[in-house]
């Protein structure tokens, strides 16, 4: 995938830094960033913050229409719920809700996901951040959207992440069939010291 | 660098609004007078935290010019001769940190360079290495480079290491604008204290403090500790 484009917006609680996947770069890495895969047509926005809650609103609704006007066929939400909201605990901890008109129904049905249940009539994703208000705006623009996320708890989740990209990978395709999954993922540079620093030297 | 026993664990969701709840979003913040400042600024100097913006109360102001401030966020701006301006800001809330930013942005757009400075704790740094150094200094500039400051060299932040806040959100404004900004993070064991000659030699090279302030305030009675 190749960096595209890089969002600035007071939605975001700004975040800067290098380049998370290039250790050389001095390329500015910033809270929002679109990155683009032209074989697969895929398009993804990545967001190292959280949104502004005053400010979310107009931010999604705003984004939702560039994705009309650019003609995105379909959008994806990735996110996860607190581990603790999960009642049925045998289950699979992934869940998805999708709208009507949604492209990877039959493939959603292939996967065996388990369906997001809701009484209330609105979606919510206890943890979930602003997924739930993006597709509810989805849904109002009538931009076919899904939401799929997976129970986590807090600390490491690196396993949940290829967790997510492996059940992503049943749904659509974004990586060659012709190599190993694992093999065609990149870690961000934060990955190594999740936990911090070494201890130092002079405690020993 | 941890404390000896201290448990370092990932940052969890508890900084973030809590998304699930009503949430109220805050009132507005303001400038307190109308922002008035010159048509173009040569360079704008954004001081972030609590030490920064107290070495620069503590020194004597006569070239500095109180021209107004931002009282929920503790930012207040100064205009220094020769059309260059110093922001100080601490204590601030960071959800509105791309608000404080917006209210910043009439500066921000009409200055030639900007300069971010701000400190860290040192527990804050991520890095491999085993070395230990009671100070850290590192830079992060936009694509187009900043000439103020040639003459230091500085070691460029390493990834994971990120900024975040005013300086970050400042930064970050600045690239989209293609003008060109540098944030400076000095990571520090104590951000309260005043004996980091560092910051200040950099503070008077940059004209913002006459000259290095030896005054130490007793920590004691800004703490908790109670004898």
């Amino acid at each position: 995938m190749v960096k595209t484009a890089s969002i600035y917006s007071p939605a975001q609680i700004p975040v800067i830094g290098y380049d998370p996947y290039d250790l050389k770069s001095s390329s500015l890495s910033t809270a929002c960033e679109v990155y683009k895969c032209d074989s697969r047509k895929i398009l993804v926005l990545q967001l190292r913050a959280p949104l502004v809650h005053k400010y979310a609103n107009g931010f999604l609704k705003n984004l939702v229409s560039t994705f009309k006007e650019k003609q995105i066929k379909d959008v994806i939400i990735l996110t996860s719920s607190f581990a603790h909201e999960k009642k049925h605990i045998l289950s699979s901890p992934f869940r998805f809700v999708a709208s009507e008109g949604n492209p990877h129904a039959e493939n959603l049905r292939k996967a065996k996901l388990v369906a997001h249940e809701e009484n209330t009539g609105e979606v919510k994703v206890f943890g979930g951040g602003f997924a739930s208000l993006l597709y509810k705006i989805c849904l109002d623009e009538i931009v076919p959207s899904m939401i799929l996320y997976k129970y986590c708890s807090e600390g490491d989740n690196i396993p949940d992440a290829y967790d997510m990209v492996h059940n992503l990978a049943n749904l659509i395709q974004i990586f060659s069939e012709d190599k190993d999954l694992l093999s065609q993922l990149k870690q961000p540079v934060s990955w190594t010291l999740l936990f911090g620093r070494p201890p130092p030297q002079d405690i020993y | 660098m941890g404390t000896f026993g201290e448990i370092v664990e990932p940052i969890t969701r508890s900084t973030w609004e809590d998304w699930d709840d009503e949430i109220t979003d805050n009132t507005a913040l303001q400038w307190q007078w109308p922002l008035d400042s010159a048509d173009k600024i040569d360079t704008l100097f954004i001081l972030e935290g609590r030490y920064m913006s107290e070495c620069v109360k503590m020194h004597p102001k006569f070239h500095l010019q109180l021209k107004n401030s931002i009282l929920d966020a503790n930012l207040h701006l100064f205009e220094l001769p020769s059309n260059k301006y110093v922001c100080t800001i601490k204590d601030y809330n960071l959800l509105q940190s791309s608000e404080i930013v917006e209210l910043l942005k009439p500066l921000l757009t009409k200055s030639k360079d900007v300069i971010t400075i701000l400190t860290k704790p040192l527990l804050e740094y991520q890095t491999a290495s085993q070395l230990y150094s009671p100070l850290v200094i590192r830079e992060v500039t936009t694509s187009t480079k900043t000439q103020k400051l040639c003459e230091f060299k500085f070691e460029k932040l390493e990834q994971p290491n990120i900024v975040s806040g005013v300086a970050a959100g400042v930064t970050c404004l600045r690239e989209h604008l293609e003008l060109p900004a540098t944030t400076l993070v000095y990571y520090i064991e104590h951000t309260e204290e005043y004996q980091t000659d560092e910051i200040q030699q950099i503070l008077e090279k940059l004209k913002i403090i006459d000259s290095i302030c030896k005054t130490k305030v007793n920590g004691l009675l800004n703490s908790n500790l109670y004898i």
